[in-house]
């Protein structure tokens, strides 16, 4: 009988998949979860490959689990993965259902599975990752993840005892997880210009877990992402074994050292210290699984990290960029801005529009977020306008106020493409930002067309 | 010039908490803000002060800050008695009650009131609110893992117009005694109410209330609750 429901879970799951597929759907969750329905340990009776990698964390982990799957593609491997479907639980039991034949035998050696934090609990009962990526913990959607220390709870009950860790050792939460399963840590040597504290709104740990003093930060890069240590007693980071010596932006280039002091450089694949981050990542798992510089070098690379989340095209001496902001992820949000704050240009002008319209439509969205998010990082005399686009406009108006921004340089529209006049009546601007939430790639990339036709219309 | 206690804001900051802190700070530009983290002596304990903030935590901190505040139990209530004023927001607020009942176990609380949480890790609640205090209304969002027992509906905060109060099917929010104010009800909640905010203000002593950025904010406010009025408020 158990037996034959599995059979069935497939069959089912197959089937609704190559249904979905040929009305033209995504199909990524649905198959997966309707077996998970009809066996619930579906996941659990599925042959597994030689090797399974997990990557999860609030911020990177599906870059991290791109570059992978990319580097394995062009190792020549065929890859189980999930990066055009879900990382829960559903979209990973599709991700195997459609690599397995209907008699559950696994068709590839490999995969590489984007995993929700919060869906480790119904993942990892039924699948033991060898390893497992955690790229950072930040707080996140106040509705679905609460706080860092819930994640972390669920995740180190979750995580099986046999997976090695790949952890962050300048994150003094994901770098604790599960602390009795072996692992390595990769890191980032603090940088010139890196103080001892970080002037962001939004810290997750600030006292010592062992004495509640609080820590003294060695420097903080950006929010609790730095190093520090307990003035009371012996609490403190870890050390790097996989550490970015230098970053060199000049010669594009990284400079790595491993567990053993040996120096390796390789080309930096993004400027952004977020991407330095994911790149130290995949270069230490990598190693671990006994890949030579040369392999990593040649085959994991820039291209894996996607256009939706970060975009440029020219417009008549205007650059305009579209990046991902994670609506109601104050911490995805802030690096967007930190990231315009530090990008070199005489003006710039920014479009944030960041609303969840799914939210809107059923009810209000929850704004909590936006006090945790770090809009002061617009407040310089090179940002010349800051238009903001949504139902939840005036709520931003009061952020952007809040954050020092004179009101004279905020505008509030509530429909997104009315923003493109609003844009392109400040003249001459280097640089124009666009802030999109993650399903809204397609609404910023329409506000970019526009926009550029009219900015090259007028530059002509 | 005013004294204003921020407690524990190194721990008690979540869901945006320290909005409100950022807004009273721009509201009150020469009022003293002391800052007591979780292994300081509260300044209420030793001097008098005109307010006392406390925001969400997550539920290990809700332990700490217990023990913490018991040890100071008898200070807190001469505050509350003699009409200091208090705002709790989150489950900050939960900790004024008896107990937090979490899956069989009873963390003790610091019992000023008679009600008491029960937790629920697995089942979190989210929604929002429009209520009524005094003749005004209150907008706010509830993300929580716990519902609260057993008011004295006579000390409630506010009468809930649309959405959940202490608990699912309850029709009251929060705790009202003297000048203390305890809510679920997170973020900036003092930027999204400015008519409670001046409520507020007056209770502090100030004449004349101007908000800061009054125009943007009751422009935002008047929108929510426009739309809490007309649209569906579960999510």
């Amino acid at each position: 009988m158990k037996k034959l429901r599995f059979y069935l879970a497939v069959f089912v799951g197959k089937m609704i998949y190559t249904i979905e597929k040929l009305l033209g759907k995504n199909a990524s969750v649905f198959p997966g979860s309707m077996a998970i329905r009809i066996c619930p340990d579906v996941l659990g009776q599925l042959k597994k490959p030689e090797l399974i990698i997990g990557i999860t964390g609030t911020n990177g982990k599906t870059t991290v689990t791109n570059m992978l799957i990319d580097f394995y593609r062009r190792k020549g491997y065929d890859v189980i993965n999930n990066s055009l479907g879900s990382n829960v639980a559903g979209g990973i039991v599709t991700a195997f259902l459609i690599n397995s034949t209907f008699s559950g035998k696994c068709k590839k050696n490999i995969a590489i599975l984007e995993i929700d934090e919060k869906s480790t609990r119904l993942v990892c009962p039924y699948m033991q990752p060898d390893w497992l990526i955690c790229t950072n913990l930040f707080r996140d959607s106040i509705k679905r993840n609460a706080h860092t220390e819930y994640i972390a709870g669920i995740l180190d009950k979750y995580i099986p005892k046999k997976t090695k860790l790949v952890v962050n050792a300048d994150d003094l939460i994901s770098s604790r997880l599960a602390e009795g399963n072996e692992r390595v840590y990769f890191g980032i040597e603090r940088q010139e210009y890196e103080l001892e504290s970080a002037n962001n709104l939004a810290k997750d740990i600030t006292i010592c877990p062992n004495c509640d003093n609080k820590l003294v930060f060695d420097y903080a890069r950006y929010h609790h992402i730095g190093r520090a240590h307990c003035p009371n007693c012996d609490f403190a980071s870890p050390n790097a074994d996989y550490l970015v010596k230098k970053i060199d932006k000049e010669a594009d280039e990284v400079v790595i050292t491993n567990p053993v002091g040996e120096v390796w450089t390789f080309t930096m694949l993004s400027e952004n210290i977020v991407n330095i981050y994911n790149q130290v990542a995949c270069v230490a798992l990598l190693t671990e699984l006994g890949f030579d510089t040369e392999d990593i070098r040649t085959h994991l690379t820039k291209d894996s990290i996607v256009a939706s989340r970060f975009s440029v095209v020219e417009a008549g001496g205007t650059k305009i960029m579209t990046q991902l902001s994670k609506g109601k992820n104050s911490i995805a949000c802030s690096r967007a801005l930190d990231y315009i704050n530090h990008y070199k240009a005489e003006s710039k002008c920014v479009l944030v529009m960041v609303d969840d319209l799914y939210e809107e439509k059923e009810g209000s969205e929850n704004t909590c977020w936006l006090y945790d998010a770090d809009f002061e990082y617009l407040a310089t005399p090179e940002v010349k306008r800051v238009v903001v686009a949504g139902a939840r406009a005036l709520d931003h108006k009061v952020r952007l106020l809040m954050a020092g921004i004179p009101e004279e340089k905020i505008v509030t529209v509530e429909a997104e493409l009315d923003a493109v006049d609003k844009l392109a009546e400040i003249k001459g601007v280097e640089a124009i930002f666009i802030l999109h939430e993650v399903f809204g790639y397609g609404r910023a990339s329409e506000v970019r067309n526009r926009l550029k036709e009219r900015l090259v219309g007028e530059h002509a | 010039m005013l004294r204003i206690e921020i407690l524990y804001p190194e721990v008690c900051n979540l869901y945006g908490d320290m909005g409100n802190v950022q807004y009273l700070k721009f509201c009150y530009p020469d009022a003293t803000f002391i800052e007591t983290a979780l292994t300081d002596r509260p300044a209420f304990a030793d001097s008098d002060v005109d307010m006392i903030y406390m925001g969400s935590m997550t539920e290990r901190i809700q332990e700490k800050v217990v023990d913490r505040l018991k040890e100071y139990k008898e200070q807190l209530q001469a505050c509350i008695d003699k009409g200091t004023v208090i705002l709790f927001t989150g489950n900050a607020y939960e900790l004024m009650g008896q107990y937090i009942e979490d899956e069989g176990r009873r963390i003790d609380c610091l019992g000023f009131f008679p009600y008491y949480a029960k937790r629920e890790m697995m089942k979190r609640h989210f929604s929002v609110i429009l209520a009524e205090f005094e003749g005004m209304d209150v907008v706010g969002f509830k993300d929580q893992f716990t519902m609260a027992y057993d008011h004295d509906d006579a000390k409630a905060f506010m009468k809930i117009i649309k959405g959940e109060g202490h608990h699912e099917g309850a029709m009251f929010e929060g705790v009202r005694y003297n000048n203390f104010f305890g809510t679920y009800l997170l973020g900036p909640f003092l930027i999204m109410n400015p008519r409670f905010m001046k409520y507020l203000m007056g209770l502090l002593g100030t004449e004349e209330c101007k908000l800061a950025y009054e125009d943007a904010v009751m422009a935002a406010y008047e929108k929510r609750c426009h739309e809490f009025r007309t649209k569906s408020v579960i999510k």
